[in-house]
């Protein structure tokens, strides 16, 4: 075979200029536009009502009800309404139309549960993206294994900087004093996402908890 | 792109995790040129689709430089181009597959009557190292799905473990050898069509059945993969919702049919006998995902429809040895079978065997 010099050259070696080999990009761009996240939960002196949007993976339901208790003592006068996304099936979609209309509807934020496995934080990313393409106020829970797909999820839904709370992981399979614990410890980063719109130390509540 | 060589490109291509970790072909302009000639009437700009969770639009010449990566041969790049369609068929959901911590991916099957003609192959070690054709399609897929669809390992692919299977999982059907004819007619194409099928499925599961005759064999074998299905270490009991495959060698199929087993009378059957007593189940998982199953009622099955079993045939002759594919289960619909036609009319290369 015919050794070509230029091709067989071993890295480190000296090349003329305008030696080199031209490739083409494998890669794509993500389709959505990048846009920032407007919406922000508006207290205005009446009563609040957040939703809690469960995706029904495991303990979700159960740790998104115990965050009651404190987010009660944080907004006064608050109101609950449960939702979740029908079946376990469902877990890793984005949440129905329909169930999306009625939250936005009939509350003034919602908190999304949660990221706990790949294609559940996928679903749950995408649940916070649909309601922030729509101006309404949401935060994700997403627990720590999964961050880096999070936040790569909502670069590639548009919307980088919607709102993430953390938690360590993992959340299901916990005693339910450790998830009073830690819907305590996370309850004021939640505040200020729907709120704020961010959460300025996302990492903080979650490490308390875990020490 | 530039490097100052392709040993550098190649580097460069690695470090940027825009490999399957396995070196790859530089893609360059010349070698994609060459590919894109085999795209028929579809110019590189044209869009097949878009990927999740990256969301990345899938170009006619995105999928011709990850066939380059691939290795594929330039001749077989009209069926990479039905493959890249049927991934990206909305029927198909490719966002939870690729982030999920399960170890589903693609297996591709091929069938048609061109399918040799390009180097495909159904038989020895089908799945298996050897086999460029199979190996570079399934490979060429995996490639697009993390360039184009962001399925980066820890990123936009979660699998805890993954599998060998997501390298390359790819093969031809043995059709001569099925008696109840090939497996892209029983999904409503032509015997005549060159067909590319897609289904998400965990890597490939080795069954064993003896090859001696005794009364009762054709039972025995359907049951023994029944049990394969209904296997609780696997999703499809848990969840009972998703199309599998069932790929029986040449000689497994023929006890069937000598039996004079109809193809519906094998997937009903399979229905049957892929099916667990709930007590029995829970026997042996105790609380294990108990809250996941959807299922009711005292018997668990692995599928909703007999159709569910995708029955096909490959593999060496004389081997003991047949494969079955469980699946993932997750998504609203599971995970079923899609399938596109071949354009192979549109090419413009003669593939070296026919020349």
């Amino acid at each position: 075979m015919e050794s070509d010099p230029l091709l067989n050259r071993c890295p480190g070696e000296n090349t003329k200029a305008g030696d080199y080999v031209e490739y083409l990009d494998p890669g794509a761009q993500p389709c959505a536009p990048c846009q920032a996240y407007p919406p922000r939960m508006q207290a205005d002196g009446k009563p609040l009502v957040i939703g809690l949007l469960s995706n029904l993976f495991a303990d979700a339901s159960v740790f998104l009800n115990d965050l009651r208790v404190p987010l009660s003592e944080l907004f006064p006068d608050v109101e609950f309404r449960c939702y979740d996304k029908g079946s376990v099936q469902r877990m890793s979609f984005v949440v129905a139309d329909d169930t999306r209309d009625s939250v936005i509807a009939e509350c003034d934020g919602v908190v999304c549960a949660y990221g706990h496995c790949g294609s559940c934080t996928s679903g749950t990313t995408q649940d916070v993206l649909a309601f922030a393409h729509a101006g309404f106020p949401a935060v994700a829970l997403v627990t720590e294994k999964f961050r880096d797909e999070a936040l790569f999820l909502a670069r590639a839904g548009g919307i980088p900087d919607i709102p993430f709370v953390f938690l360590p992981h993992p959340v299901a399979g916990k005693p339910a004093e450790y998830h009073q614990a830690l819907a305590r410890a996370i309850a004021p980063a939640i505040v200020e996402a729907l709120a704020q719109g961010r959460v300025a130390n996302m990492a903080s509540a979650s490490l308390a908890v875990r020490n | 792109m530039r490097a100052r060589n392709e040993q550098a490109a190649a580097e460069a291509l690695a470090v940027a995790g825009k490999t399957d970790g396995l070196p790859v072909v530089v893609p360059t302009p010349e070698r994609v040129e060459e590919m894109l000639l085999n795209a028929g009437n579809l110019p590189p700009d044209a869009v097949l689709g878009s990927l999740l969770p990256l969301g990345g639009a899938l170009t006619v010449e995105k999928a011709a430089i990850n066939a380059v990566m691939a290795g594929c041969s330039a001749e077989i790049f009209p069926w990479v181009i039905a493959a890249c369609e049927a991934i990206c068929d909305a029927a198909f959901d490719i966002g939870p597959l690729q982030s999920t911590t399960h170890c589903v991916t693609p297996l591709v099957i091929v069938n048609g009557p061109s399918r040799y003609d390009y180097g495909f192959t159904s038989g020895v070690q089908a799945l298996g190292p050897g086999q460029r054709a199979n190996a570079t399609l399934g490979r060429a897929l995996r490639l697009i799905l993390i360039n184009v669809g962001g399925g980066v390992a820890g990123i936009g692919d979660m699998a805890t473990l993954g599998s060998p299977a997501k390298f390359s999982c790819c093969l031809a059907e043995a059709e001569e050898e099925n008696p109840y004819g090939p497996l892209h007619e029983t999904l409503g194409f032509q015997t005549g069509d060159d067909v590319v099928t897609v289904i998400g499925v965990e890597g490939p599961h080795s069954l064993l059945f003896t090859l001696e005759n005794f009364p009762g064999n054709e039972e025995a074998l359907l049951r023994v993969f029944g049990a394969g299905f209904a296997n609780p270490a696997s999703n499809n009991i848990y969840f009972g919702n998703s199309a599998m495959v069932a790929v029986f060698n040449p000689f497994h199929m023929r006890i069937l049919h000598d039996k004079g087993l109809s193809r519906r009378d094998i997937q009903e059957r399979l229905y049957d006998y892929a099916s667990i007593r709930r007590k029995d189940f829970e026997a042996i998982v105790g609380l294990n995902n108990a809250n996941m199953s959807p299922q009711k009622g005292e018997i668990l099955r692995a599928a909703a429809r007999p159709e569910d079993f995708l029955i096909m045939v490959a593999g060496q002759e004389g081997g003991a040895y047949s494969v079955y594919f469980p699946s993932w289960g997750g998504g609203v619909r599971g995970q079923h079978a899609v399938s596109k036609k071949v354009r192979l009319e549109q090419g413009c290369e003669v593939p070296d065997s026919l020349r």
